[in-house]
């Protein structure tokens, strides 16, 4: 099951009824005492800053429950937007550290008009076949807004590029049982639900 | 590559009708409808975002209307913005944490500009807009606030996007008062004194009454957002109420 974690600072309410409408139980989580055997696979939402989100994550304790949480390759962590840029080690947003489970720093864009909003495609690459993608095409249009970008240095992990002003602009990361979204699927109607219906399916 | 997006811009009265003005004057209201059912349609026909404006909430000093918000966001999946009544980082939070992705600020950025930069250090720039309501006459920008009630003759134009963009705003809402309703296309006249200054996302709203009217922006200026009123609500120029989205592949 799909444990959603609420930490307070992101927008779960579109989660839940998301799932909901599809038919598919998730569960909220605001505690590590709440999770429990059945969740195998959790979403980490931030509409956030860096700092925001790591003070939280940090001051309820699910840093350190999320790095055990992925050694167990059969479980599987979905970060969404600002949930994506906590998987780095750090950013120039803020002073904490972040979860470190992929290698990476994020960075202001180097786009002269900031944030990068708006609805964008993704430079699909045929190289990378992975069921979180599966029938996204070149033609479907994500939501993004953000202002910083997670440069992935990260040797073991795949990225899925947009293109801003000609600027690539990381927008999906793989990494084994890891994924992260910059865009925002919950917001990005029937190319987002194929991304969330994709990780419920993995 | 990014498109830019067309967003319908819903206004609530004080009483969370669904409204629409011309030109901002009381008298001109006119009854729209509901809007959770506005906002239904607009999602099923995956409108791009849509901004929701009380344009009561300011000059009668009211709260954001939160459980109207509630409603909304439940329902869409596309991304919202919320403007009206924001005072403080507070509303402002409880606002994004209902499902909101950006406040949209506008009165209380000339009596405390410093929430704009609160909020942006809250949950980054992306999740605040400022919303500038400005009357073009005699070559001239002039500034407005509380609904058009409030002139703000002290201040420039240019000054405040320049402190607004020091604050971190993450997007510039500007609305035309003198074409609100008109559905006579937008005002570019004014744009070139002010365009290169501008660092963020800027969406125009304002005097759009068909497709032209987009076109004619983009061909000016590299816009991240054009917005509407009359022209997502009304049939056509005579005014009949229709909700409608048109296909995006005819103008861009």
């Amino acid at each position: 099951m799909i444990g959603l974690l609420d930490i307070g600072v992101g927008n779960i309410n579109s989660f839940y009824f998301f799932y909901l409408e599809n038919n598919i139980k998730i569960k909220i989580i605001k505690s590590t005492e709440e999770i429990t055997e059945d969740i195998d696979k959790i979403i980490l939402v931030g509409v956030s800053s860096f700092d925001t989100m790591m003070r939280a994550l940090n001051n309820l304790n699910f840093t350190n429950f999320l790095k055990r949480f992925v050694q167990n390759e059969q479980n599987k962590l979905l970060g969404i937007c600002c949930g994506m840029q906590v998987l780095g080690d750090s950013s120039n947003e803020g002073k904490l550290s972040g979860l470190g489970l992929v290698q990476g720093n994020n960075f202001l864009l180097k786009n002269k008009i900031k944030p990068h909003l708006g609805w964008n495609n993704l430079l699909i690459n045929n190289n990378i076949n992975n069921k979180i993608i599966s029938s996204v095409e070149k033609k479907d249009l994500f939501y993004f807004l953000h202002s910083y970008y997670f440069d992935i240095t990260d040797l073991c992990a795949n990225v899925i590029f947009a293109d801003y002003d000609n600027y690539k602009i990381p927008s999906i990361v793989i990494k084994k049982n890891i994924y992260g979204v910059q865009f925002h699927p919950e917001k990005s109607h029937d190319s987002g639900k194929k991304i969330l219906l994709n990780f419920y399916n993995l | 590559m990014i498109y830019p997006r067309l967003i319908p811009c819903l206004l609530l009265d004080k009483n969370g009708d669904m409204v629409k003005t011309i030109n901002f004057i009381r008298e001109s209201r006119r009854y729209i409808g509901d809007i959770e059912n506005a906002v239904k349609i607009f999602n099923e026909k995956q409108a791009d975002e849509i901004i929701v404006l009380d344009i009561d909430a300011s000059s009668e000093r009211l709260e954001p209307k939160f459980d109207i918000i509630k409603k909304i966001a439940l329902s869409c999946r596309m991304p919202i913005s919320y403007g009206g009544g924001i005072k403080n980082l507070d509303q402002a939070k409880k606002i994004i944490s209902l499902g909101v992705e950006k406040v949209v600020l506008s009165s209380v950025i000339f009596e405390n500009i410093n929430l704009v930069k609160e909020i942006s250090e809250f949950y980054g720039s992306q999740s605040v807009a400022v919303c500038i309501d400005i009357l073009f006459i005699n070559n001239e920008i002039k500034l407005f606030s509380h609904n058009g009630n409030k002139y703000h003759s002290d201040h420039n134009i240019l000054d405040l996007i320049k402190k607004i963009q020091e604050k971190g705003v993450g997007e510039l809402i500007i609305n035309s008062i003198d074409r609100d309703g008109t559905m006579s296309g937008y005002n570019l006249e004014y744009i070139d004194n002010i365009y290169k200054n501008i660092l963020v996302p800027l969406t125009l709203l304002g005097g759009a009454g068909e497709v032209d009217h987009f076109k004619d922006v983009i061909k000016k200026i590299a816009v991240s957002g054009l917005a509407a009123g009359s022209f997502f609500i009304y049939k056509s120029k005579k005014k009949g109420v229709l909700i409608n989205y048109p296909n995006k592949k005819t103008i861009f």
